[in-house]
């Protein structure tokens, strides 16, 4: 079983008096510790793919999967502790709560779950070691680097090892040195944590760091291939070969 | 846990508004412990004033009303009794003793005179006869001066020492008082200490018992007017209760036993106007206080879109998000409690520092008040947080995706606006709407008292929470027409963009609803007070045909003496109209309205005794037939003859339009009186007349008490009848005509010095309306501070939702102030939108207080038998609205000038931050 699948899902919006077609009947599927980016220029509907990944909107029609589970049909509290257990979030914006400190933000699904606090606090040291900012737990958003709420942001989309972790342009915000150091973090997740990552970028240069890059124009998937290795130059080429 | 911590995270994040949020829950709640403790330390203060000075007796006999007396010889008899310690007998009476030339009363300008003020000379002052040696209860007054007088006859007189200071005599000093044939000189040996709290409404005078009983004409046989009787230890106090019953059914039946239990429950009765207002003032500053909280909340709310948008995309259900804001709320009013408490203990210490004399007796702190406080607030945060905590759960988690942006209404919320004006429709249609149809329909076998009941309790349960609720949903409406009219001309009146004013109050519409709903409280409870005041009292006119002078006597003057009175020079020969008030039970009217209503039925009307044939002809009457109308002048003469013609028979009453309109009856009805000496009784109507004089006869004994209305009812009957059914012994009120030919002034001040001399007052109705008026008046404003200080806390909220406001817009300012807006600009854009906050106040306090005195007319009319026409104190009400601007304009303009003082660069870059 897939951990992630998407069957024929089809979404459409209003826009004034006009509806528009963001997805048409889009297929995917997603391996276990499949590292997958998802590529399309602005208006695509890559994010829109991605929002309906994590539940947090409904396609018209289709299903989309997560461990067999079809999130279209869940009712709005069954879903949301569904995204809890299962589903990671990383966003552009890093979304840290600011009055929390980068341990208390990563233990936050944890304590919405309500999880003993002893185990909480054992499973959080463990992956703020593991990110490597173990000396910054008690730092709050404010006096964190792009680069650290980042990877404080990663953590909580682990903290409850979900079966999948979606990321919305997780780079956007960040400077080369440190899109470089949490793409990298993404491919460890996937390669040694056999971790199933899907993650939505524009930049050729992040795309390359995924196993699988699927593109998407107009609303469909327009092409799929691995990435075997190649660099962001030749990714870029082959990306816009895809579009064209 | 998690939720408190992030609710905890949160104030500290936001310490002002937090801090301002608080400080408007503890005020709330300081003011209901300092206001209930006021009126608790006033029961005290009165409980042991009587305690100290009746011994705390544990049983007193006291006849049925003001009327009567209790024989004298029962003192013997009690003392004899077995179970019986100590029993004491007082008498009490009344007299106007002239002030020191220094002590006049309030000052009477020229221009009070001339409105009708009467002249101030005199203060009304408490005889008490004592009988000693064996009254030794007397002296746990503290002496301050000489000593008491040891017999029970002689010419010597203790007094308290306001008396002393009003007539200006001391120890050893003679005084006179007045008496209708004769005066009575004593000399003082004693001065003793009363509260000034009482001794201000009553000076008082200690007699020998029997010198007094001599003067006042009650010596034949010897009469008190209570006996106080302290029982033995361990004595069965319901057999000595049966035994002692019976024994005064068999002197006079109308004569009572009344456990001390009793007597503080009486004393409750009368105090019980004062504590309702205590209540009343601590709920209008809870629900002020609930505005601030909802603005507070639903501006934490818009504030943290995203975080909570976050919240819900990593996991938290929206239950969980619900539960954070209520929790907010609850902490919040935790905190307030916990300051509030404190804080109001501190009121009142301060008070009691400050006004030791009116604190006599200590401050008392109402535990009942301090849990109505912490319930109240607990009750009002979780209220207040409901929209909130609904909003904040329909968050849509992919908001979390989205950048930060605020979006101000397009459309007004006209689906909010709709509830709210069904909310608000809630009392009028108790009043106006078709109830009694209803419930005839719904076939009730007394659809009449049902709708009575309904009005009632439907006014305060649901009508008036309806109205603040309903306002409160539709001013987001109301804030979007606002903006769209008046932001214009603001913005041309403060020489500013008009563009840079648009939606200022929009984009955060719901907080700017909850301010404009705190200020909304203060002004609506103003204007409702004032114009329920003026309606009551401002629908007076002075008749045409009526008496020229009313005389009142602090005592009463028993039929043998009201003959030497009709012989007043001045007086028109025949005209002493002796006019005898009373109520069954000798209950206060308050007491009366509140049992009738809370009883369903009546529990007793007053009953006014006059000689009905030589009233008839003294007041201007107008006589109405069954359906209220008016009967043609060529009949009213013919139904006048035949309304005297029935009075001389017995039990027969005359009574008003209002009356039957509220009561429902009809000329030949018979009507059920509760009379004190022979219980319930028939009296048959045989007219029914308006007139504005009967008004003057009933609002004198109606409103000269706190909170008093008009009665549950009012009846026209005979002295005879008063005699028969109630006991009376004689008058204190009287109506008379002045000799004709002469000047009718110099005449009214002819006759008031040779009354003033013999210890009575009179004055004419002019007068009589005056004084009535301004006393209440004086009550009316001292209600209406609670008003104002709902105002005050308001201003709480305007400072919250500024500060907010400015926060959102730093960026904005931050742009304009770069490219070229000044810093007098920006402070005159800030106070704009203060003063748009407190237009909004205004519209919606005077939409709400209008509402609640018109629907408040009607209840007068259902309940009490009076609807006048209503009256608007338009002055008032303008003061009302300005005061509630200059309060918005005076809370934003810290926030203000310090907006206007940053750096463009600093509003940049905190701007920035706060994204």
């Amino acid at each position: 079983m897939q951990p992630l699948s998407v069957e024929k899902v089809i979404k459409t919006f209003r826009q004034g008096d006009k509806s528009v077609t963001a997805l048409a009947s889009i297929d995917l599927e997603v391996q276990q510790g499949q590292f997958l980016a998802i590529m399309g220029a602005s208006g695509s509907g890559k994010s829109t793919l991605l929002h309906l990944m994590a539940g947090l909107a409904k396609p018209d029609s289709g299903a989309v999967r997560i461990n067999g589970e079809d999130l279209a049909k869940m009712p709005d509290r069954q879903l949301t502790i569904f995204r809890r257990r299962n589903i990671g979030l990383v966003f552009q914006a890093f979304n840290l709560i600011p009055t929390l400190t980068a341990e208390e933000n990563i233990a936050l699904p944890l304590m919405l779950e309500g999880t003993d606090s002893g185990a909480a606090k054992k499973k959080v040291t463990q992956l703020l070691e593991n990110l490597g900012i173990a000396d910054r737990r008690t730092h709050r958003p404010d006096s964190l680097s792009g680069g650290e709420q980042q990877r404080v942001a990663i953590g909580r989309a682990l903290v409850t090892d979900p079966a999948v972790i979606l990321a919305d342009e997780p780079t956007g915000n960040l400077d080369s040195v440190n899109s470089r150091a949490v793409c990298e973090l993404l491919r460890d997740l996937s390669i040694i944590h056999n971790k199933t990552i899907v993650m939505v970028t524009h930049e050729p240069v992040v795309g390359a760091f995924a196993q699988d890059v699927a593109v998407i124009r107009d609303g469909r998937i327009v092409d799929r291939f691995g990435t075997n290795g190649i660099n962001g130059h030749d990714l870029a080429a082959k990306y816009a070969d895809s579009l064209k | 846990m998690v939720l408190f911590h992030l609710a905890l995270t949160n104030f500290k994040v936001r310490k002002v508004r937090t801090s301002l949020t608080v400080a408007a829950i503890a005020l709330s709640v300081s003011l209901v412990v300092a206001v209930t403790a006021g009126y608790k330390s006033l029961e005290g203060m009165a409980l042991r004033y009587l305690n100290q000075y009746m011994g705390a007796a544990d049983v007193m006999i006291v006849p049925g009303n003001q009327y009567t007396f209790v024989p004298e010889k029962l003192v013997d008899e009690l003392t004899a009794d077995p179970d019986v310690r100590q029993a004491v007998g007082r008498l009490q009476s009344f007299r106007e003793m002239n002030r020191a030339a220094n002590q006049r009363g309030p000052a009477r300008s020229a221009q009070h005179l001339a409105a009708g003020a009467m002249p101030s000379d005199k203060i009304a002052t408490e005889l008490i006869g004592v009988r000693r040696p064996q009254d030794k209860a007397i002296q746990s007054m503290t002496l301050i001066d000489g000593q008491w007088f040891d017999g029970s006859t002689g010419n010597e007189a203790v007094v308290d020492q306001f008396t002393a200071e009003k007539i200006g005599e001391g120890v050893g000093d003679q005084i006179e008082v007045p008496g209708i044939n004769s005066k009575l000189k004593l000399t003082i040996v004693g001065i003793v200490h009363k509260p000034v709290f009482f001794a201000q409404h009553s000076a008082t005078i200690h007699i020998p018992m029997e010198t007094l009983q001599h003067f006042t004409g009650a010596d034949n046989p010897p009469q008190v007017s209570s006996i106080s009787i302290n029982l033995r230890d361990k004595v069965n106090f319901d057999a000595f209760e049966r035994r002692w019953t019976a024994r005064l059914a068999q002197v006079d039946s109308s004569l009572r036993l009344r456990a001390r239990r009793q007597n503080s429950g009486e004393l409750e009765k009368n105090l019980r106007g004062v504590q309702i207002a205590s209540y009343l003032g601590g709920t209008i500053s809870m629900l002020t206080a609930m505005f601030i909280i909802f603005s507070a909340l639903s501006m934490g709310v818009s504030e943290r879109q995203r975080t909570l948008a976050m919240l819900r995309a990593i996991g938290a259900v929206r239950a969980q998000v619900f539960e954070l804001v209520v929790l907010e709320a609850l902490a919040l009013a935790i905190v307030g409690i916990a300051i509030g408490i404190p804080l109001g203990m501190l009121w009142m210490w301060m008070l009691q520092h400050h006004y030791r004399e009116m604190f006599a007796g200590g401050v008392v702190f109402s535990p009942a008040g301090m849990i109505f406080g912490a319930a109240g607030s607990m009750v009002t945060a979780l209220l207040a947080s409901a929209l909130p905590a609904w909003w904040a759960s329909r968050i849509s988690p992919l908001e979390a995706m989205n950048a930060h942006s605020v979006t101000s209404a397009r459309r007004p919320p006209i689906v909010w606006f709709f509830i709210g004006a069904i909310l608000a429709s809630i009392d009028p249609f108790i009043f106006f709407g078709p109830l009694k149809q209803i419930f005839q329909f719904a076939g009730m076998p007394n659809p009449d008292a049902a709708v009575e009941t309904v009005r009632f309790f439907g006014h305060f349960v649901g009508g008036l929470p309806g109205i603040m609720i309903g306002y409160f949903l539709m001013a987001p409406a109301i804030i979007w027409v606002m903006e769209r009219i008046f932001a214009p001309i603001l913005a041309r009146a403060l020489a500013l963009p008009p563009k840079l004013l648009r939606q200022q109050l929009s984009t955060g519409i719901w907080r700017a609803a909850g301010t404009g709903a705190a200020l909304m409280v203060g002004l609506a409870t103003l204007i409702a007070l004032q114009v329920q005041g003026h309606t009551l009292i401002g629908g007076w006119k002075l008749p045409d045909k009526f008496p020229d002078c009313f005389i009142w006597s602090a005592d009463i003057i028993s039929w043998k003496d009201q003959k030497t009175l009709a012989t007043t020079p001045g007086m028109e020969p025949g005209s002493l109209l002796p006019v005898v008030v009373t109520t069954p039970t000798g209950d206060s009217k308050l007491s009366l309205v509140m049992a009738s209503v809370v009883a369903g039925q009546d529990v007793g009307v007053m009953f006014f005794g006059v000689d009905p044939q030589l009233a008839l002809k003294m007041v201007q009457l107008d006589f109405r037939d069954n359906d209220g109308a008016s009967l043609p002048r060529d009949q009213q003469a013919a139904a006048e003859a035949k309304a005297a013609e029935e009075m001389k028979k017995p039990r027969q009453i005359i009574v008003t339009d209002d009356f039957r309109e509220s009561r429902h009856v009809k000329i030949g009805d018979t009507f059920p009186v509760l009379t004190s000496v022979n219980g319930w009784q028939k009296y048959t109507i045989c007219a029914i007349v308006w007139s504005p004089g009967a008004d003057v006869l009933v609002s004198m004994f109606d409103l000269g008490n706190l909170m008093d209305q008009r009665t549950a009812g009012s009846v026209f009957g005979s002295i005879a009848d008063a005699q028969h059914d109630f006991g009376v012994t004689g008058a204190r009120l009287f109506a008379a005509n002045l000799q004709g030919g002469v000047d009718k002034a110099d005449l009214l001040k002819n006759v008031q010095k040779s009354l003033g001399d013999r210890g009575l007052v009179a004055g004419d109705v002019r007068q009589i309306k005056f004084e009535i008026e301004s006393g209440f008046y004086r009550v009316l404003d001292m209600i209406s501070t609670v008003a104002i200080a709902a105002m005050a806390l308001a201003s709480l909220g305007v400072a919250n939702t500024i500060m907010a406001s400015v926060r959102s817009r730093q960026w904005q300012f931050g742009v304009l102030r770069s490219i070229g807006l000044g810093s007098g600009d920006l402070l005159r854009l800030i106070l704009a939108e203060a003063a748009m906050l407190g237009l909004v106040g205004v519209v919606l306090g005077l939409a709400a207080g209008l509402e609640i005195s018109v629907d408040a007319r009607q209840l007068s009319g259902a309940i009490l038998g009076y609807s006048p026409p209503m009256q608007i104190p338009w002055r008032i009400v303008g003061e009302g609205c300005l005061a509630l601007l200059v309060v918005a304009l005076a809370a934003s303009l810290w926030p203000a000038l310090g907006v206007a003082r940053t750096q463009p660069l600093d509003l940049l870059q905190a701007g920035r931050a706060a994204t």
